[in-house]
């Protein structure tokens, strides 16, 4: 039996890792800015976001909140704020190096949710830590950048189309962990800065979620140190 | 979750206090349930702004409200998320728009908006002072102060204070303290008395 449940454990391992697409044509020329567009996603200096947020939690259940991201991408620091419509505070939480709930009421009250929040937080506004590893495309001539996070976990980022990229998040076995679209339009301008409209993150596996968020307001939080 | 549904409760109930307050402005509690009774009807716009100390501005969502006599009423947030709530004939309904058409809110079960029909119908009959959730009082210069009783509601909301204006049957503001960092302030425009309210805006949500 032991051994029958050791090689199940295997299996199972071996079926959740997986392979990361084959980038063709490692060539930095790609991107004749130097891979700045892969940093085009993630707006330099520290930013006040505000979304409509529309959360399909396992079993299908959706519920609707406003999200507000106070993102630093000089330090890293993060301030996030869920609201019911009604203007009631059901999440409050700051991370500088370390988590620190300021308020949580339930369901938003565990210390998984609110390390889930922050991680994906920091996935959807900061630049991946780690060093760009490859760049090239995609066999469908999508330029891709890719990340090797200090973790050993990987990120993938895609230009899609101009409007259209993609975040994709591997973990160290290189099973998929977050995939994010991020949809560009005119309306949200800064300077020749663009931030996206609406983003959608999927949490793949078994307790996944689905966050469709659309960008209600934007400010620049430089000009009012 | 109830503290949430007591929150929505009372955030309900101020937008339609607003302007179901056509008291001429009384000094007691009984001044203010008798006057209670001269309103039928009531139509207004509302602006929501929720400040925090962390925020460089305010958030601010916009709506409209509308209440006829005896129990139908029609809250409506505009913008940034449409929401709407109805109660009519007994029945309370709850829309939220996603993806661009108006949908029924699943989060809003049944008692939870129970307990808000509840919570408006004291608030609508002046009976301030009958709400066993909190203490009120009356201040000068026209405020109501909603002091919570519960240790687990004053964890949520510290205080609520209406500021009435001189006008009979307007609230110059309400503000609902969540703590000293948070508070969300609601102030009203357009407040129509006693006008004949289409019956659609209770029974469609369009």
């Amino acid at each position: 039996m032991k051994r029958f449940c050791l090689l199940l454990g295997t299996l199972l391992l071996i079926a959740a890792c997986g392979t990361l697409p084959k980038i063709d044509r490692p060539d930095g020329r790609i991107f004749p800015q130097g891979f700045a567009d892969c940093r085009r996603l993630f707006l330099p200096g520290r930013w006040q976001f505000q979304h409509a947020i529309e959360a399909t939690l396992p079993g299908g259940k959706k519920s609707i909140l406003m999200g507000v991201s106070v993102v630093s991408s000089t330090n890293g620091s993060i301030h996030c704020i869920l609201l019911t419509v009604e203007g009631l505070v059901v999440f409050d939480a700051e991370f500088d190096q370390g988590i620190r709930v300021l308020r949580a009421l339930p369901p938003f009250d565990s210390e998984h949710f609110a390390q889930g929040l922050i991680n994906d937080i920091r996935l959807i506004f900061l630049m991946p830590e780690g060093p760009l590893a490859e760049s090239g495309t995609l066999q469908n001539g999508s330029p891709i950048c890719r990340y090797r996070q200090p973790d050993k976990a990987v990120v993938d980022i895609v230009k899609n189309s101009e409007r259209h990229w993609t975040l994709r998040q591997y973990d160290r076995w290189l099973a998929k962990k977050r995939t994010v679209d991020f949809f560009f339009n005119d309306s949200f301008r800064f300077d020749g800065l663009q931030t996206p409209v609406r983003l959608k993150l999927i949490s793949h596996g078994f307790d996944g979620y689905t966050l469709d968020m659309d960008l209600i307001e934007a400010v620049s939080l430089e000009e009012h140190k | 979750m109830n503290h949430v549904r007591h929150y929505q409760a009372i955030a309900v109930a101020m937008v339609l206090l607003s302007a179901r307050l056509c008291f001429g402005w009384a000094d007691t509690w009984d001044e203010l349930r008798t006057a209670a009774g001269k309103i039928s009807s009531v139509s207004a716009r509302f602006v929501q702004e929720k400040h925090m100390k962390i925020l460089v501005k305010p958030l601010i969502s916009e709506g409209l409200l509308f209440y006829q006599t005896p129990d139908s009423l029609r809250w409506e947030y505009q913008r940034p998320i449409q929401s709407i709530l109805i109660a009519h004939a007994g029945e309370t309904r709850k829309f939220i728009r996603r993806d661009g058409k108006l949908t029924a809110d699943a989060a809003a079960g049944a008692p939870a908006m129970q307990f808000v029909i509840e919570e408006i119908s004291r608030w609508l009959k002046g009976r301030f002072d009958e709400n066993p959730l909190f203490s009120a009082g009356l201040e000068s210069g026209r405020r109501i102060i909603l002091t919570p009783k519960d240790k687990g509601l004053a964890a949520m909301i510290q205080r609520i204070e209406l500021v009435l204006s001189q006008r009979p049957g307007v609230m110059d503001s309400v503000r609902i303290y969540e703590n000293e960092n948070s508070y969300t302030r609601l102030i009203f425009t357009n407040v129509e008395l006693n006008r004949t309210l289409d019956r659609k805006l209770f029974e469609e949500v369009q």
